[in-house]
């Protein structure tokens, strides 16, 4: 089975956000870049698919050059290769482009099914999963939290939990599942794995080999940092029943919730 | 003296005895070799002073009496009568050759001493073997288990005493000039005998008792090398061989690179010391008796785990050896060493506390197979308590286990006007805060503390701020050697970067890898804990303790700090040089200091198994009615603040740090 796991690269959940002085971007500097734990998910249960089936993970990055550390992680975990589309042009590119320059990459090679995130961490989109399921011209099994494939690897029953209920959707393949949480536990690692995936051959191609045009239809205007966090305040006072009558009026008065 | 026959007869039963002992030897010996090569041929006489300086004054087993282990007292009178008594078998032997080949040959008065200190051994001995089956069968503490093996020694040693107290009241009977009239029990014997109107078959019983001696004392020579009692002769080279690299450090993993494998998931890859160590083990249950993981009903119980590990190696020793001799196996369904053999939750449930090596008579390294299995687990299979994936992660992401942003790790020092090394390389000592005391809010407010302290003594210091990694101490002793060489190196990378000569720690953990294991990667520094820097401040009075402290303390002692490192005094002359200071201590304390559970990577890990290793900890120290337990490590400062919450203690005790506790006296 030819087995696909798109993975981003985002700045780990606990970096500190820095926003550039002239809302272009954020500040890179310090930042510890990690794998998006949505696609990490996807990178799991694709290696459980080839563990099952047999055949290869094809692990799909787009970024800088940062980005190959992401992609040694997805093959430390035992996917086979990689494809990273690194091109300055696809800097900051919105959701179509992305899915668009992964789409590209992923329809020259044999692909049964495609794993992504059904979301990444730092810009929140979830929209570069159904994209791409759309411009290769495939059903989407989309925010899925189980996905069993039948014995031939012909169709796929997946599980997508909504408000107070869960879907079973089915569809055939190929198609592009996006992971949510509860899908798996990620692998850790194993150190041969880790030493191998510096030898597994990574593929690094610019926007013109993919014969991708950036053709940006969503635009970043600016980033702006989350308004600073006010003090806390204290209610102070004597004995309860005044502390308690003051934190009424607060709440009444001042914080109007009341 | 024998006749031909006799003499033939004896040297036949020598021949067989010393055929059937060098075959099992050389078989004991060849699978020695089936394990790796590691090199204990350093410091020789070191090595003999210390497997002497065991085993002569049998400290190996009277170091715990002291504390309550009386087990020791009846191991030394038997190891001394039975030691006497392998002289005698020597002369037994040579004077069944050549009359003239006894005792007597050294002159009278040799001879009269000699046989009357082995009639004192030999009255030693039956006492001590009578005590020791009352013991095992009737008082049965539970760390001796009960075994044929154990029964059967105690059968022969006793029927030895019998045997040759028989053979010298016969023989003395039998005698115109008796060899000796100082054999108090065999005069006495030959005297009963006498009575039994015995005289005329004296020679003839003489003889046969001594035959029957011979063939018992031969034979048991033989079964010493069959049965756990082998340790008589393995211990004393296991002392030998003991580790000499500073206590509790771990072998690096080198050539990561390279290597195809990395831990241990076989028997023969282990090093042929660690095999030596399965011969030593005679299952006396001291590692079991103390380890806090088999104390609180986990299923780790160190003995088993050598015990059952020298089975296997026994039971898998003929295919082994043929297949190192490069014969064609077949493909045999051996026993899994991890899973079957040693199961991975007795793996996972040590926490690294050093107790059964501290005890262990005969110098078993038993934490370093299990963290060398819990590396094979890791690196290599990926399979380890779930909750320590997290600590992992976090360290990797941001250099701590709790996985607390990296940003923040200097946040405790924010309006303290510490400086990092960047803004002052120059200072004389670097504050290693490590993980708890940047991360932990308990473990920040130690930091404040300890921080606070050195500046009232005006002690030139730095910390590095967000440059500080994680020490990597979980990540080690977790199993994860790959992760931790990459803390390690970044660390010592920063540190010798800004020329760092001494450190300061307040975490055991921390001082005992940078310290021990640090200099394996070119990190080599001067390292203090805080306990023994805040002791040599108040000798030089450079801070004074001014304000009493009200009720009871009771120090606990880490296992890092204490088993790791031998501090166990300067904590308490700290404790002791706060005015008015009442101190008692636990029923456990010092090298039999019981462990708070948070060890080995424990801190990270779920403990749902059996009784939680910080309560019954929690439990000691509310035994001594303390109000507060003073502690020298951020790990125990968490498991034993949270035992005084299980144990719904909040309102009369609490565990504070001795820096805590010192900056309180200091009353600034």
């Amino acid at each position: 089975m030819n087995i696909v796991a798109c993975v981003k690269q985002v700045p780990d959940t606990e970096a500190q956000i820095k926003v550039k002085p002239d809302g272009s971007g954020i500040d890179e500097s310090g930042i510890k870049w990690v794998m998006n734990p949505y696609d990490e998910y996807g990178v799991e249960e694709a290696l459980r698919l080839k563990e099952k089936f047999g055949g290869e993970v094809t692990v799909v990055s787009l970024g800088p050059a940062r980005v190959m550390e992401t992609t040694r992680t997805a093959l430390a975990m035992g996917s086979d290769k990689g494809i990273h589309i690194c091109d300055p042009a696809l800097d900051g590119a919105d959701a179509y482009t992305t899915a668009a320059a992964l789409a590209a990459a992923i329809a020259g090679i044999p692909h049964d099914i495609i794993f992504c995130g059904q979301r990444a961490i730092d810009d929140d989109s979830g929209q570069v999963g159904p994209i791409l399921a759309e411009l290769l011209g495939i059903p989407q099994l989309t925010v899925v939290t189980k996905a069993d494939l039948d014995v031939d690897g012909k169709t796929i029953k997946a599980i997508r939990p909504i408000e107070g209920a869960q879907l079973l959707i089915e569809g055939t393949l190929p198609c592009v599942v996006t992971a949510q949480k509860g899908l798996n536990e990620p692998r850790y690692a194993s150190l041969p794995g880790i030493m191998k995936a510096k030898k597994k051959p990574v593929d690094t191609k610019d926007a013109a080999a993919l014969g991708v045009t950036v053709a940006v239809k969503a635009k970043v205007a600016r980033f702006i940092p989350p308004p600073a966090r006010a003090a806390g305040k204290i209610v102070g006072g004597d004995d309860p029943a005044t502390k308690a009558a003051e934190l009424a009026r607060l709440l009444r008065e001042e914080a109007k919730v009341i | 003296m024998l006749t031909i026959a006799g003499k033939i007869f004896l040297l036949l039963l020598i021949g067989i005895t010393v055929v059937a002992f060098s075959r099992r030897a050389k078989f004991l010996i060849a699978l020695l070799k089936l394990g790796k090569a590691e090199d204990r041929s350093d410091q020789v006489g070191k090595r003999l002073k210390f497997a002497l300086g065991q085993v002569l004054p049998q400290r190996c087993v009277l170091k715990h009496v002291a504390k309550g282990d009386f087990a020791g007292i009846g191991h030394m009178l038997l190891f001394y009568g039975f030691s006497l008594f392998v002289i005698s078998y020597g002369f037994h032997i040579a004077e069944g050759f050549y009359e003239k080949l006894s005792p007597a040959l050294f002159g009278r008065t040799f001879n009269n001493l000699f046989f009357l200190l082995l009639d004192i051994a030999g009255t030693i001995v039956i006492t001590s073997i009578v005590w020791a089956a009352i013991r095992r069968y009737v008082i049965r503490p539970p760390r001796l288990k009960l075994s044929m093996e154990a029964g059967i020694i105690l059968i022969v040693v006793f029927s030895l005493m019998v045997l040759n107290f028989l053979m010298e009241g016969f023989r003395l009977l039998s005698e115109e000039t008796p060899f000796t009239a100082w054999a108090f029990v065999g005069m006495a014997l030959a005297n009963l005998f006498l009575k039994m109107g015995l005289q005329d078959k004296a020679f003839v019983l003489s003889q046969f008792f001594w035959w029957a001696h011979m063939t018992v004392i031969l034979g048991f020579g033989i079964y010493i090398l069959y049965s756990k009692h082998l340790h008589i002769l393995a211990s004393h080279f296991n002392l030998f061989f003991h580790s000499t690299s500073p206590k509790g450090s771990l072998q690096q993993i080198t050539d990561m690179e390279e290597a195809e494998s990395f831990g241990i998931s076989k028997i023969t890859e282990f090093s042929w010391k660690h095999l030596l160590d399965l011969y030593a083990c005679t299952e006396c249950g001291r590692c079991t008796d103390n380890c806090p993981a088999s104390n609180s009903g986990k299923r780790l119980k160190p003995e088993e785990v050598i015990q059952n590990l020298k089975k296997h190696l026994f039971a898998s020793a003929n295919h082994l050896l043929a297949e190192k001799a490069g014969e064609k196996q077949e493909e045999t369904e051996g026993q899994a060493m991890i899973g079957e053999v040693v199961t991975e939750e007795e793996i996972w449930d040590c926490t690294n506390c050093m107790a059964c090596m501290e005890i262990c008579p005969v110098a078993i390294e038993h934490v370093n197979k299990i963290d060398d299995m819990r590396r094979y687990l890791v690196l290599m299979e990926s399979k380890f308590p779930s909750a320590l994936q997290t600590a992992f992660r976090n360290m990797e992401n941001n250099s701590n286990p709790w996985g607390i942003g990296a940003h923040t790790r200097a946040d405790w020092a924010k309006d303290l006007g510490i400086k990092t090394l960047t803004e002052d390389p120059n200072v004389e000592y670097l504050f290693y805060v490590g993980c708890a005391g940047s991360f932990d809010d308990r473990g920040k407010k130690v930091s404040v503390a300890f921080a606070n302290i050195l500046k009232t003594a005006g002690v030139s210091f730095g910390i590095l701020g967000s440059e500080e990694g994680c020490c990597g101490d979980s990540a080690m002793r977790g199993g994860n050697e790959y992760l931790y060489q990459i803390i390690a190196q970044a660390n010592i990378e920063t540190m010798n970067g800004y020329g760092v000569k001494k450190i300061i720690t307040t975490c055991p953990h921390g001082y005992n890898i940078i310290k021990k294991d640090y200099p394996q990667f070119g990190g080599k520094y001067e390292v203090y804990h805080h306990t023994e820097f805040i002791a040599d401040l108040i000798d030089q009075d450079k801070i004074k303790l001014k304000k009493p402290l009200e009720g009871l303390f009771t120090y606990h002692d880490s296992c890092f700090l204490g088993r790791y490192n031998d501090i166990y005094d300067q904590p308490r002359k700290i404790l002791q040089a706060i005015p008015g200071m009442k101190l008692t201590e636990m029923e456990r304390n010092h090298a039999r200091s019981f462990c708070c559970g948070a060890g080995g990577a424990r801190m990270w890990m779920e403990e749902d198994v059996g009784e939680r290793i910080n309560d019954m900890r929690t439990d000691q120290a509310i035994a001594t009615k303390a109000d507060t337990i003073a502690v020298g490590c951020p790990f125990c400062l968490t498991m034993l603040t949270d035992g005084i919450k299980d144990r719904k203690r909040e309102e009369t005790m609490t565990s504070l740090d001795i820096a805590e506790i010192v900056w309180k006296a200091m009353d600034m």
